[in-house]
């Protein structure tokens, strides 16, 4: 079963992001909620941590509704937008750990 | 799946509680069952009957709406840390000892920890 | 759980010791002892699984190795020690310690600088980045206090 690694934090402020892109192996999922949608937004200096993991076979989510809280109208290419219950799905899925 | 979950935030503090009870209610809403969602550390602040939100959404009550449909259960310890004491607590929400969360956890396949 | 040979690193990639199936928790703790009271709350929630008799692991990621690590004196912050408790608790048995190597390394922390576990206890296990996703998933649940 692959691994759902949950980041919260946002990347400006915190490791957790770093850590978990470090920690996930090709075809684990990383979903970004609360302030760590900051990394999905297309400008942001993650993007290329995100593109790299992505090339690696990391997929990357984010939360709908955190995005347009933080009104971060465009993500990066290949950042996968899901709601909440697109978060249960992935639950569902994969084991989560929350970082 | 059955599903348990641990909050260790306290609300409004952080987006934690929010997060929780909206992925709680989703996965209710598509139908899984929610084994039980264990509050330890700031998250006993969650089930705080008396908290007030004028003009902002209430958490307590959220939690309480959550209670009557889910096992919702703190940690006694820290609630007694934190001076919450059980003629505070929510409707429908309980303290108990760690031993409850192993159980949440035994009866579940996923297990999601909110904030801490 | 048998005994760990070789170096610290040895075993690394294979399921952790003593792993039945899907049937173990782990308690994934990040954060430094004193400085918030989680690896405190780890120690108690440990102390549950082990009295009502589920295996466990501990997985120390990031500050949180400092838990372990020996000559802390919190006695002028008001506190008490954690590290050698902590350390005694890894000798229970259905317990066992993973210490994520690269959290020592960035800190400047060897695993000697660590409390040892109790004499005649299993060894902690030492890992590195590249092993810590497959020791996540041999695990039923990630409690991450």
């Amino acid at each position: 079963m692959a691994t759902l690694h949950i980041v919260r934090r946002s990347p400006h402020m915190a490791r957790d992001l770093e850590r978990a892109l470090e920690v996930a192996r090709p075809g684990s999922h990383v979903l970004l909620v609360q302030d760590a949608v900051l990394a999905a937004a297309e400008g942001d200096a993650s993007h290329p941590l995100l593109e790299r993991a992505m090339r690696a076979g990391v997929a990357l989510h984010a939360l709908r509704e955190d995005l347009a809280s933080r009104a971060v109208t465009r993500v990066g290419k290949g950042v996968d937008v899901v709601d909440y219950d697109g978060w249960v799905d992935l639950v569902e899925a994969h084991q989560p750990v929350a970082w | 799946m059955r599903l348990g979950v641990l909050l260790l935030d306290s609300p409004y503090q952080t987006q934690d509680v929010d997060s929780c009870i909206h992925f709680v209610e989703a996965a209710l809403r598509k139908g899984h069952e929610v084994v039980g969602v264990f509050l330890l550390m700031d998250g006993l602040y969650a089930l705080n009957s008396k908290i007030k939100a004028p003009g902002d959404r209430n958490l307590a009550e959220e939690m309480s709406a959550l209670a009557s449909r889910v096992r919702v259960v703190g940690c006694g310890t820290c609630a007694r840390f934190r001076g919450v004491v059980k003629a505070d607590l929510i409707k429908g929400a309980s303290l108990g000892g760690l031993g409850e969360l192993v159980e949440i956890v035994e009866a579940s396949d996923r297990f999601v920890t909110f904030g801490g | 759980m048998g005994k760990e040979g070789g170096g610290p690193e040895a075993g690394a990639g294979a399921p952790p010791t003593g792993v039945q199936g899907q049937g173990r928790t782990c308690l994934l703790i990040r954060k430094a002892p004193y400085g918030a009271s989680n690896a405190a709350e780890t120690f108690r929630a440990l102390q549950a699984f082990y009295a009502f008799e589920k295996p466990v692991t501990v997985l120390f990621v990031d500050d949180a190795v400092l838990s372990l690590v020996r000559g802390a004196d919190p006695a002028g912050i008001g506190m008490r020690p954690l590290s050698r408790a902590f350390a005694d608790l890894g000798a229970l048995p259905g317990v066992g310690f993973v210490v994520h190597l690269e959290s020592l390394e960035e800190r400047g922390l060897r695993p000697d600088d660590l409390e040892p576990p109790l004499e005649g206890a299993d060894a902690f296990r030492f890992v590195r980045t590249a092993d810590l996703e497959a020791i996540l998933a041999s695990h039923k649940a990630i409690i991450r206090v």
